[in-house]
């Protein structure tokens, strides 16, 4: 069966471009332009804005004392020029949850939501008329703000930030010689410690298209390049105390956290409510879950309302109870396709240790019974990406974390240096139930993320 | 603000080559992958009418499965793919022969698997397209046990338990839809169902945020032609016939829009448009509705003899339809009623109406009792009608014209008044007929 689909490649090459150029080219007809690289469930791929690209969460390295969690979304941007804008939507909830108490709800939400002033000529599409070196020019014509506000269950909510300003897409460096300048801009602090940073970056996603190509497809030699290495995103940067997020405040105690980012749109109400309901339509914890071991989660040959897209709509307190799911963990489609491109054996059926690494998080580090106030009844299983806050910064990190003997880095919170699909395809072949794996990812010759972190926060590279 | 908004999406849009070049690298990227692979194969979209996900080019979209298949027979997904192509087909040209083509697709795929969601699904738009909502229901019902999670599940239910009649099924699959995936299907689907609560603004205010998500021409098309029907029941044809125009600019074949324009044309006055378009529509589409408008204009205009011809294509049309298992008993009801014979229609729609109990076959039931001369009973059936907050014109009418043939003046004039106070042209015939019944009430 290889054999007869790997003698015909050009034929299905034509027939796969042909589709994927008519379901990609969609966007730019319908004013959302662009294409996941992150492919992801079917119809998030749809909707870019709204589509989350990458979540970080890791200490501070020079604030240890807190933890910056990063949300990306709309990836593919295009490098800066004075024709493209990738707004926020203003009818849409950008929200960051972290759970505590590991029953899978959030202990504490931060909700981003944007307000857009459009002031351009119309027929223009940069949000500047002239050369600016500070978001106060004037010549700035198209304006989002954002307010930032803390949630927690019971009590009433607490703005971290109003009116917030968000620094608009590099337009090139003729109208914004200095962006970093603008980003200065549109950093805040926030009351209680911690910062935000929100606007565009270069894409800071650490992908090799060889290694994934082994992983999704099962074929071998494909060129390793990284597709988002010319390309940028939104992000929401965000620094809070690590009191802020650990259970009763107390990050000795409790060092572990599971975090996960939604975007939940405005919807209609319909049954005569009067508030205006919020439906989630993207989720993401871990990196590349869905691509890595959803079948249905590629866009073209995905299947609109299946695995991937109802993924995109629950909570992560169903996790636990909900069997398709633990399904695509315990029975994973990858392994066998990276036996086939690399040789190597694959363990058996079924992979309990899979669930665990998705579900339940490494033993002693940041599964939920490390914190010694939970109700350890309480505690479900749930695809959250872990942190343990109490894991000191590396001084030498490792790009494959805790396969190379570095305890922080994905699965431990993540990294902007973090090889995530290495460290799961050595997780996949059995890399957690000590088979040697090395092998497969040593060679690799993409190490690095596209373009390096800055020092200091919000550590984000320039947009291109 | 909002107009702001819309503008900003809109010249994001224009937006150059250069986002194209960027699709095409990574697209290529992945394309290639796709074709090398043992697994997971380079499957077409199987996509999805409902979501008109896959509005893209529907021809080509078909070959292409079809080409897949003639490889892979085994592919139970792709065969409910290649069914969901032929039915949104049917739905864009009207050529109803899709449908069984479709269900012979979605046969396969279900033997092939069992109980997939997407065949039953599709099962589901099937049936509704053949106007079988009961089974319909069924279908979706079924699906919706399998996958309560599953978007594509709540576009079947939504339209089965609306023309069923059961609005508050109806009304909780709508807002499903829209709390799993708001977009353009629960958006369209939101705009209709609180027009039906009579709730005009709020159903705009839908039409526009599925407008702003449209992704494909045929996608806006539909959304202009369902604001333009917004404006036209509300008695503006101007407001109504931009939209329309809109809509064909999008997509010059949107057939319902210049079905809508030529009412537009006519109602301000414009025969000869009016004329032109209810030719083009009726030649390329000859869908009951159209023939019918077209034939009750050139009666409006006194050509009586073209209006027959008209009223034959009508009859021939309707039973090629029920030849597909894709009969319109309410079309044809209201047709015998008005131009044939009306105990033909109440035998017709009394049967519909043990089928379904919706607003639409009660007013029409009502007024082909009425017409038969059995007034008394009609106006229960006219009051059935006018439980929703729905009141389109042509209710009001029917519901005036049965009230004042039992003798009750006042509300006869109320009735009256308000159906052409509601939309001044909301029929050919009809609004002048109005008009003169109430000139007559003494």
């Amino acid at each position: 069966m290889r054999v007869r689909q790997l003698s015909k490649p050009a034929a299905g090459t034509a027939l796969a471009c042909a589709l994927l150029m008519g379901g990609w080219f969609a966007g730019p007809v319908s004013g959302r332009a662009g294409a996941a690289s992150h492919v992801d469930a079917p119809s998030t791929f749809a909707d870019p804005p709204r589509d989350g690209s990458d979540l970080y969460a890791f200490t501070s390295p020079e604030a240890p004392d807190t933890v910056t969690i990063a949300t990306d979304y709309h990836p593919l941007q295009l490098p800066g020029n004075a024709v493209t804008l990738y707004p926020f939507m203003t009818d849409t909830r950008y929200e960051i949850h972290a759970d505590s108490s590991g029953d899978g709800r959030p202990e504490v939400t931060y909700r981003y939501t944007f307000r857009t002033q459009d002031k351009r000529p119309s027929g223009t599409a940069a949000a500047v008329t002239a050369p600016v070196r500070s978001l106060a020019d004037k010549a700035v014509v198209f304006r989002q703000t954002y307010t930032l506000e803390e949630l927690r269950p019971g009590k009433p909510a607490r703005t971290l930030v109003d009116q917030g300003a968000v620094a608009p897409s590099y337009a090139g460096s003729r109208l914004m010689p200095d962006y970093d300048a603008l980003r200065k801009d549109a950093t805040k602090t926030l009351p209680g410690g911690g910062r935000s940073y929100v606007g565009q970056i270069a894409d800071s996603f650490l992908f090799n298209i060889g290694p994934y190509a082994k992983i999704r497809f099962g074929i071998p030699l494909v060129p390793e390049i990284n597709p988002v290495s010319l390309l940028n995103a939104n992000t929401m940067t965000l620094q809070v105390p690590k009191q802020a997020l650990a259970f009763k405040g107390d990050p000795r105690r409790n060092p572990v956290i599971g975090i996960w980012a939604t975007a939940s749109r405005r919807t209609v109400d319909v049954q005569g409510g009067e508030e205006a309901a919020y439906a989630q339509v993207s989720r993401m914890g871990q990196p590349h879950v869905l691509e890595t071991m959803f079948p249905d989660s590629l866009p073209v040959v995905g299947v609109p309302g299946g695995l991937s897209d109802q993924f995109q709509t629950r909570s992560p307190a169903q996790d636990g109870d909900w069997g398709a799911m633990i399904k695509q963990f315990r029975e994973p489609f990858a392994p066998r396709n990276i036996s086939f491109a690399t040789g190597a054996a694959a363990p058996a059926n079924p992979r309990t240790d899979l669930v665990d690494f998705f579900m339940n998080g490494v033993e002693k580090v940041t599964t939920f019974s490390v914190n010694q106030d939970v109700d350890r009844a309480a505690v479900r299983p749930a695809e959250v990406l872990r942190l343990n806050m109490s894991t000191p910064v590396s001084k030498s990190p490792h790009r494959e974390t805790l396969f190379e003997g570095d305890p922080e880095g994905y699965p431990n919170g993540r990294r902007f240096v973090d090889d995530a699909d290495a460290i799961q395809m050595r997780a996949l072949m059995g890399g957690l139930l000590g088979a040697e794996t090395g092998f497969l990812t040593r060679n690799n010759l993409i190490k690095t993320p596209p373009k390096p972190s800055t020092g200091t926060f919000p550590y984000r590279p320039l947009p291109h | 603000m909002t107009g702001k908004t819309i503008k900003t999406l809109g010249a994001l849009g224009r937006r150059p080559a250069a986002t194209g070049l960027a699709c095409v690298v990574v697209g290529a990227v992945t394309a290639g992958l796709l074709s090398l692979s043992p697994d997971a194969p380079p499957r077409p979209a199987h996509g999805n009418p409902a979501a008109s996900a896959a509005a893209q080019d529907v021809p080509a979209q078909i070959d292409a499965r079809r080409a897949w298949l003639r490889e892979h027979p085994k592919d139970a997904t792709v065969w409910a793919g290649l069914a969901l192509g032929y039915l949104e087909q049917a739905r864009r040209t009207a050529d109803f022969s899709y449908y069984g083509r479709a269900e012979k697709a979605l046969k396969r795929s279900l033997s092939l698997r069992p109980g997939n969601v997407t065949a039953l699904v599709g099962m589901g738009t099937l049936a509704n397209a053949r106007h079988d909502f009961a089974a319909a229901e069924r279908w979706g019902e079924q699906a919706r046990r399998a996958e309560p999670g599953n978007w594509t599940v709540y576009p079947v239910l939504a339209d089965a338990y609306t023309q069923l009649g059961a609005y508050p099924k109806a009304t909780a699959a709508v807002q499903r839809l829209l709390d799993l995936k708001p977009g353009v299907a629960a958006f369209t689907r939101a705009g209709y169902e609180l027009e039906m609560q009579g709730r005009t603004d709020a159903a705009e205010g839908a039409l526009r945020r599925a407008l702003e998500d449209a992704a494909v021409p045929a996608e806006r098309a539909f959304c202009l032609h369902r604001l333009g029907e917004l404006d036209w029941e509300r008695g503006r044809p101007e407001q109504a016939y931009a939209r329309y125009e809109e809509a064909l600019r999008a997509d010059p074949g949107a057939h319902a829009a210049l079905a809508a324009r030529a009412k537009a044309h006519a109602a301000l006055g414009r025969t000869e448009a009016a004329l032109t378009d209810y030719r083009t529509v009726t030649e390329r589409v000859p869908l009951p509705e159209y023939v019918l408008a077209y034939g009750e204009f050139l009666d409006s205009l006194g050509r009586k003899d073209e209006a027959r011809l008209q009223y034959e294509v009508l009859r021939a049309q309707i039973r090629l339809l029920e030849g597909q298992g894709a009969g319109d008993d309410l079309t044809l009801g209201l047709f015998e009623a008005d131009h044939g014979d009306p105990a033909v229609a109440v035998r017709k729609l009394t049967a519909e109406w043990s089928r379904r109990k919706s607003a639409l076959v009660a007013d029409a039931l009502a007024w082909a009792l009425h017409r038969s001369g059995r007034s008394a009973e009609a106006a229960e059936y006219a009051a059935a009608a006018a439980q929703l907050g729905w009141r389109p014109a042509s209710f009001a009418y029917h519901r005036g014209e049965i009230e004042r043939a039992l003798g009750r003046k006042d509300e006869a004039r109320r009735l009256l008044a308000a159906a052409l106070k509601t939309n001044p042209h909301f029929s050919p015939l009809d609004a002048p007929a109005a008009r003169k019944a109430l000139g007559g009430i003494s």
